[in-house]
């Protein structure tokens, strides 16, 4: 069980690179109770005090009685104290090989998360702006298998909780039905499921619009991409170990309950890693919002003013718009102009959302249009997708949301 | 119930002494009757604790005797009982923790070991069996990080005490002797006869650095001085003897006593590696591990 026993190795190893984990113990510790007990243990460790170390880890089997990983820390903490681990390791170390590594994957994806301090950091680095209608954001950065919930606070982030996450078996960037990834991009929650599900889905599960109008638009495929709970069995499942969906603790996907259930809340999985985000210029972040919503105002009053050059200048020439291309859109949209007339916009609550995934630099728009003519009158939830191409930003994708 | 030391001295000189008198040839055909026939034994036992209803021997080999009857209950209420009126002898609680430990009472047995290692920090078996439980434990926990329906390692089976052997250790010199059976039946010659072999294996195979045969007379739980795992032991003694040209040892003087369970076996050690000599008084400390003996300790007198 030598290979087990390098478990505990690797929270001594990354305890000594962060001395500084036990003074971030006192922020958050309600929330934090699994990973604060797991650093407590190590601390324990290295400190070799192994009785406390156990006492610790078996707290933390009392409170989570099938958390997988403590049941390992807590086998290897006998190990030591049997002298028996020469003998034991021959006899299920290869046998039990992928579970181990499956397992130490996820203590040092937790452990890194506690220690990083990414949390309060990130949540001014997003690139997001959010109208007043929106309640929360979560963001799943697949690297660090983290979930970040944060408040919207007066259209700025504010950070509430995270929360260890498992991804697809194959990883993200989901583009097949079947393939097994989790996908990459910006998703709204569309609603609990209701209907009475396996005991796989644990203690609730929340369907995203994946794949979205813009997935759809890139030939993606694939169905039934929720956050959703554990197997009772299970306190928590390995980092990358689900068919694509984003899958919390039962404890967790309760405790989020509440944000979960609110229809439309907008879930941005990245890919982007959590140090890089960490590095980003916030004076570049408020830049871009700025040359986004100078842009849309600058793109409806071409529309207001029904200057037909000016508005399709907004406009990619790459993009597609319903299946048409960019020559029969356009001849589309001048007829239109022609024939309208009395025209009134309206444009509210708009709202910008980074878009993980691409080699392009997007921002997801959403807003409510007021549109009123001789022709047609409607309100309608509009999203468009702005990408930088060469510097000028470019709508690549437009569409009811 | 705790009596003061020097009256539980006392005590047990009085009442070691009429044990011998009374019933010195009883306490061995009793033994030698649990093997061969554990329920005849158990009458013949009722029968004499009736005279001397708190005969540690008696008790002990009646819980053996239960036990191996597979009457479990009746065994465990009898060393309880052995606890109670005789809480320093580590005996007991080994056998009473085996008896746990069957049931798959792990951590009752790891407490009970313990209490056999607070009486007498020394005893090797409660140290090996303690060992083991925490083996059964770890294979447990294991089992449930894994998902198994089966515990991953195979029980093991803990060593149980056939006979009571010691009083806490620095009594245990004053008043008790050596078994009798110990030395003096036939038996004990071709143990006698298993040792010599054993020392004579480890001087030659260590004179011919034959490191397999000269690691096989050790036991796995060997005691090392100091931090170092076995393993770093095996190391650092091969190092050392694979890197002499030549090397003669003498083994004069030996000496065999047993005590406690163990065998001490005393010499002189005479060692030469050609540019390198010295004399050591070595005591080497043997157990009987599953039917062969094993060097369990190594002292040298300073």
């Amino acid at each position: 069980m030598i290979k087990t026993l390098i478990s505990i190795l690797v929270i001594i190893i990354l305890l000594a690179s962060n001395s500084i984990a036990t003074e971030k113990l006192s922020t958050n510790m309600k929330l934090k109770e699994t990973e604060r007990l797991l650093i407590e243990t190590a601390d324990r460790i290295s400190e070799g005090n192994i009785n406390s170390a156990l006492k610790v880890i078996k707290n933390l089997i009392k409170i989570n009685p099938n958390f997988k990983l403590a049941h390992m820390i807590h086998g290897d903490l006998l190990l030591i104290q049997s002298h028996n681990y020469d003998q034991v390791s021959a006899e299920t170390s290869s046998q039990f090989e992928k579970k181990i590594s499956d397992l130490k994957l996820e203590l040092s994806r937790r452990i890194e998360s506690f220690n990083n301090g990414y949390k309060e950091i990130i949540q001014s680095k997003i690139k997001v702006l959010l109208a007043g209608g929106i309640k929360n954001l979560i963001f799943v950065d697949v690297k660090s298998s983290r979930l970040f919930v944060f408040n919207n606070n007066e259209g700025k982030l504010k950070y509430i909780s995270d929360h260890y996450v498992s991804v697809g078996k194959k990883g993200y960037g989901k583009k097949f039905e079947g393939d097994k990834k989790t996908p990459i991009g910006t998703y709204f929650i569309e609603n609990k499921i209701t209907t009475k599900l396996p005991d796989l889905y644990g203690a609730g599960a929340y369907s995203i619009n994946f794949p979205s109008a813009y997935d759809k638009l890139n030939n993606f495929t694939g169905s039934g991409i929720w956050i959703h709970g554990t197997p009772s069995t299970t306190y928590s499942r390995p980092p990358q170990s689900s068919d694509g969906c984003i899958v919390l603790s039962n404890q967790d996907i309760k405790m989020l309950a509440s944000i979960l259930n609110e229809t439309g809340t907008p879930v941005i999985i990245s890919d982007t890693g959590l140090e890089n985000i960490s590095m980003r210029d916030e004076l570049e972040i408020n830049t871009v919002k700025i040359e986004i919503l100078n842009k849309i105002q600058g793109w409806k009053t071409s529309w207001e003013e029904k200057n037909i050059d000016n508005y399709l200048s907004y406009y990619s020439e790459e993009a597609k718009y319903n299946g048409d291309s960019y020559p029969e859109w356009t001849t589309h949209k001048r007829n239109v102009f022609k024939r309208t007339q009395d025209l009134q916009i309206e444009i509210e609550d708009i709202s910008l959302f980074e878009y993980p995934g691409s080699d392009q630099e997007l921002i997801l728009v959403k807003f409510n249009q007021n549109y009123s003519s001789n022709l047609l009158k409607n309100d309608m939830k509009k999203q468009q997708i702005w990408s930088r191409i060469n510097s000028e930003w470019s709508i690549i994708f437009e569409g009811g949301a | 119930m705790k009596l003061p030391v020097h009256l539980l001295i006392l005590w047990l000189v009085l009442f070691n002494a009429q044990l011998c008198l009374a019933n010195d040839i009883n306490i061995n055909k009793v033994k030698a009757m649990v093997s061969s026939s554990p329920s005849l034994a158990l009458i013949e036992i009722d029968r004499l604790i009736e005279t001397n209803p708190n005969s540690h021997n008696l008790l002990f080999l009646k819980a053996v005797a239960q036990s191996k009857l597979g009457e479990k209950k009746l065994a465990i209420k009898t060393y309880l009982y052995l606890i109670e009126i005789f809480p320093h002898l580590p005996e007991p609680y080994n056998n009473l923790a085996v008896l746990y430990a069957e049931q798959n009472k792990l951590a009752e047995a790891k407490k009970i070991l313990q209490k056999a290692l607070e009486t007498n920090s020394s005893y090797s078996i409660a140290h090996i069996n303690l060992g083991d439980v925490y083996t059964r434990m770890a294979s447990d926990a294991y089992r449930k990080a894994f998902e198994l329906d089966k515990s991953p390692v195979a029980n093991n089976k803990l060593q149980l005490i056939n006979e009571l052997f010691s009083y806490s250790p620095n009594m245990q010199k004053k008043y008790l002797a050596v078994p009798d059976s110990e030395s003096n039946n036939k038996s004990d010659k071709t143990k006698l006869a298993d040792l010599a072999f054993l020392i004579e294996s480890w001087r030659s195979s260590w004179e011919n650095k034959d490191l397999e045969v000269y690691f096989s007379n050790y036991s796995k739980y060997l005691k090392i001085k100091g931090e170092m795992s076995y393993k770093k032991w095996k190391k650092t003694r091969t190092e050392k003897i694979i890197n002499k040209k030549e090397i003669s040892i003498i083994l004069t003087n030996i000496k065999y006593e047993y005590k406690e369970g163990f065998w001490y076996i005393s010499m002189n050690q005479a060692y030469n590696s050609g540019n390198y000599s010295d004399n050591e008084e070595k005591t080497l400390i043997i157990i009987n591990e599953s039917g062969s003996f094993k060097i369990i300790e190594e002292n040298i007198k300073s």
